[in-house]
């Protein structure tokens, strides 16, 4: 949900301060809940016991992070580049876009996350597991943004390209392109609200040594805090990178106007 | 006792901290069963006008009488008929239905002898199309359902807000012949906010010409033509003089118009 | 608008393609172009008939859990976005709240329920609920909110009183935005359901995939994978259904549809 018209560093400035106050009130909630109902910390370590166990594992917390968001990253990468040729292609072809596109639709029902056992299967332990979900998953959302900006100028725009006597590929460039951009951005949006826990999932399947196979460690070995610790990042971290791109999207809009 | 009465009505708005005098001292009345026009510029607020008279909104200053009733008493007892500038029919709802909407909010309030809305469909000329969905109709055949809703009730008063504003000028005098005909049969006093010299001398009894910043009656011309009225008195001297006197109220140094920004 | 005939001549290609994409793929397994790993579509077919019994028994659960926390979802959505609107100054911090949680991973809220109400099917249910809360939440308060404003200006000359503008003018003006959220929560549940059954349980479509996924039994494996695929796009298709039998076509924009 962006505001219109406000500059990034202040959406981003608004949203941080946002967070960090929920995260205030919500430490003072479950500090109180704990006090108040006597909740046994094997159910629910408090606030403190959380912070502590974050200090004593910023190490590895740290390093886990690091993984997941570089895969996400590069998926996220790899999606766009992907999304965006075959948004050209559909372009370049109409034909193409009538034998693909109602597959996508219908591929797009498909919750890729629920694909991930056969992407493991397919392609082992590591990283490339964590990447590929991330490419899957964002890649519609993209390739449908860029699509939808790559037609998005009017007839009349068009038709007054043609007569300036623009071929195809000025037409992209000078046109199509600056059209598109916001939308492109717009699905990256989109996409990146997911991305980052679509990473952490993979890593909690695959056990590639990101925050979700922290997460999934910590709670078989019974280490709740730890477990409760990484969640807070984990958290975090999402609603962090969601943040940088919508301000990334603001930045991008303002500029175009 | 019956008709419209509006004295000394102002009303001010607050924009972004700054007071905004929207209408200043206006004062108008209709005889009942009569038909007024108010004409005038962008921002003369003319449309705010028809809101305060429908109580959508309420006057800062002034008082308003609908057949001797306070707007707001007025609008609780079903008394008020409004015709938007844009049809607003609810999408979901058939014609029948759009137009029966009006009986069902009142509920029990509805007083016996009410036109059923079936004939009022077949009076504003959409027979056959009671089963059909908004989406179906073009915009002046939407525009007469949003009549044959705003007659339902049979109200003391019908405003109308720029009702054809939407069409071009052909379909507009087309719809204009046609609301003339509904409102001889209902005769309950009509005003309509019209930006269109012509449409507002062809339809009314009775024309306001408003100003702008802020919104105030300049001037009244009396349209003395007889009815029901046809399209050729578009060329008879009652009609042309008026338009006349309209036009140079409208147009006239006085009125600030040419130092508009 | 849309006849049969034209929607008929719009799958032709794409069908095509499909089988097409269909047979590439049975050739490349049976030529071992593709890696052992992967099943033609034919041992898919055979696996998911061979075993139906099996596999039907696995899928039970998973529906259950999948609609229970689906309607449970829509339930709590509708009541929250009702409250909402009438009550518009806790709209943002419902909807930060709300943004936040859905920002937790669902890998660490699954774990969390379990340890806070133990492994039990209204676990899962609940798993699945949380996950497609938000999107349902989002899309009623956002057609709660945009009502045409001389619709609005309409119900204040009728005189309407607050339940009546919510019964008429309200609700149903929300109804295209509702289901746009309705839509994307379907998949969504057949992937908690999933999620929870990974996290805890004994039986269920993804105890199955996750066996078959450690035993490396490649043809159950896909053939659980493919049912789950046909789940969720059926569930959306359901969906898609009710939509089109209770909303009017070309009501509303719809921001779902690409």
């Amino acid at each position: 949900m962006t505001i219109a018209g406000q500059n990034p560093i202040q959406i981003t400035l608004v949203r941080l301060v946002n967070y960090a106050a929920f995260l205030v009130i919500l430490f003072l909630m479950w500090a109180a809940a704990i006090r108040l109902f006597s909740i046994p910390p094997y159910l629910l370590p408090g606030p403190e016991a959380a912070l502590e166990a974050l200090y004593a594992n910023a190490g590895t917390i740290w390093a886990a992070a690091r993984f997941t968001i570089g895969c996400t990253l590069a998926g996220m990468a790899i999606s766009v580049t992907v999304a965006i040729a075959l948004a050209l292609a559909f372009l370049l072809s109409d034909g193409l876009s009538r034998a693909l596109m109602p597959l996508i639709i219908v591929i797009r029902t498909v919750p890729m996350i629920a694909i991930a056992p056969l992407i493991i299967v397919i392609f082992g332990r590591g990283p490339w597991n964590s990447i590929g979900m991330v490419a899957l998953l964002t890649f519609f959302q993209i390739m449908l943004g860029a699509k939808k900006g790559f037609t998005s100028p009017t007839r009349n725009t068009l038709e007054m390209m043609h007569t300036c006597g623009a071929g195809f590929w000025q037409t992209l460039i000078k046109v199509r392109v600056p059209f598109a951009i916001p939308y492109i951005f717009t699905g990256l949006r989109i996409a990146s609200g997911s991305a980052l826990l679509c990473a952490m999932f993979a890593e909690w399947l695959s056990g590639a040594p990101g925050l979700g196979a922290l997460i999934l460690n910590a709670y078989s070995a019974g280490n709740f805090t730890l477990m409760w610790a990484t969640t807070l990042c984990s958290t975090t971290a999402a609603y962090l990178f969601f943040t940088f791109t919508i301000a990334l999207e603001r930045f991008v809009l303002n500029r175009i106007g | 006792m019956s008709g419209l009465s509006v004295a000394g009505v102002s009303k001010n708005f607050e924009i972004d901290g700054r007071r905004f005098e929207a209408l200043s001292n206006i004062d108008l009345s209709l005889d009942a069963g009569a038909f007024g026009a108010l004409i005038g510029p962008s921002g003369c607020g003319k449309s705010t006008l028809l809101r305060l008279v429908a109580d959508i909104m309420a006057p800062t200053e002034g008082t308003i009488a609908i057949g001797g009733l306070p707007p707001s008493r007025a609008r609780k007892e079903h008394h008020i008929g409004f015709v938007f500038q844009d049809p607003t029919l609810l999408p979901w709802r058939t014609v029948l239905e759009n137009v029966r909407l009006p009986l069902e909010v009142a509920g029990a309030k509805a007083s016996p002898g009410n036109a059923t809305p079936l004939d009022l469909i077949k009076l504003v000329g959409l027979s056959g199309f009671e089963h059909a969905k908004p989406a179906q109709l073009s915009g002046g055949m939407q525009q007469r359902a949003a009549i044959a809703r705003a007659l339902v009730l049979s109200p003391r008063i019908l405003l109308l807000d720029e009702p054809f504003g939407a069409l071009d000028e052909i379909s507009r005098h087309r719809m204009n012949l046609e609301l003339l005909r509904i409102w001889a049969e209902t005769r309950t006093t009509a005003l309509m906010v019209t930006h269109s010299i012509q449409e507002a001398v062809f339809m009314a009894d009775k024309i306001y010409v408003l100003a702008a910043r802020p919104g105030r009656i300049v001037d009244t011309v009396e349209v003395e033509m007889e009815r029901p009225r046809r399209l050729s008195q578009m060329n008879a001297p009652a009609f042309t003089s008026a338009v006349e006197r309209v036009r140079a109220s409208l147009f006239g140094d006085r009125l600030g118009m040419l130092n508009d920004e | 608008m849309s006849d049969g005939r034209g929607l008929l001549k719009a799958m032709l290609l794409p069908g095509a393609t499909f089988v097409l994409f269909l047979i590439l793929w049975q050739i490349a397994v049976e030529y071992g172009i593709a890696p052992i790993t992967v099943a033609s579509p034919s041992r898919i077919a055979a696996t998911v008939i061979r075993e139906w019994d099996i596999l039907w028994f696995h899928m039970e659960p998973t529906l259950l859990t999948a609609i229970m926390g689906y309607l449970a979802a829509a339930v709590t959505a509708l009541c929250l976005g009702f409250l909402v609107y009438s009550m518009r100054r806790i709209e943002s911090s419902v909807l930060t709240v709300g943004a936040v949680l859905d920002s937790i991973p669902i890998i660490a809220v699954a774990p969390i329920l379990i340890i806070w109400m133990g492994l039990s099917l209204s676990t899962r249910i609940t798993i699945t609920a949380v996950i497609c809360l938000f999107p349902m939440l989002i899309s009623v308060i956002q057609g709660l909110n945009t009502q045409p404003k001389n619709a609005q200006e309409l119900f204040t000359v009728l005189a309407a009183g607050p339940v009546q503008k919510f019964r008429l003018l309200a609700l149903p003006n929300a109804l295209p935005y509702i289901f746009v959220g309705l839509k994307i929560a379907a998949p969504l549940a057949v992937l908690g359901a999933l999620v929870a059954e990974w996290t805890g349980a004994e039986w269920g479509l993804g105890v199955f995939m996750i066996n078959a996924m450690f035993g490396l039994r490649v043809d159950q494996l896909w053939s659980a994978v493919f049912l789950a695929c046909a789940m969720s796009t059926g569930a959306y298709g359901l969906v898609c259904l009710f939509e089109y039998l209770s909303v009017e076509p070309g009501q509303n924009p719809d921001g779902g549809k690409s």
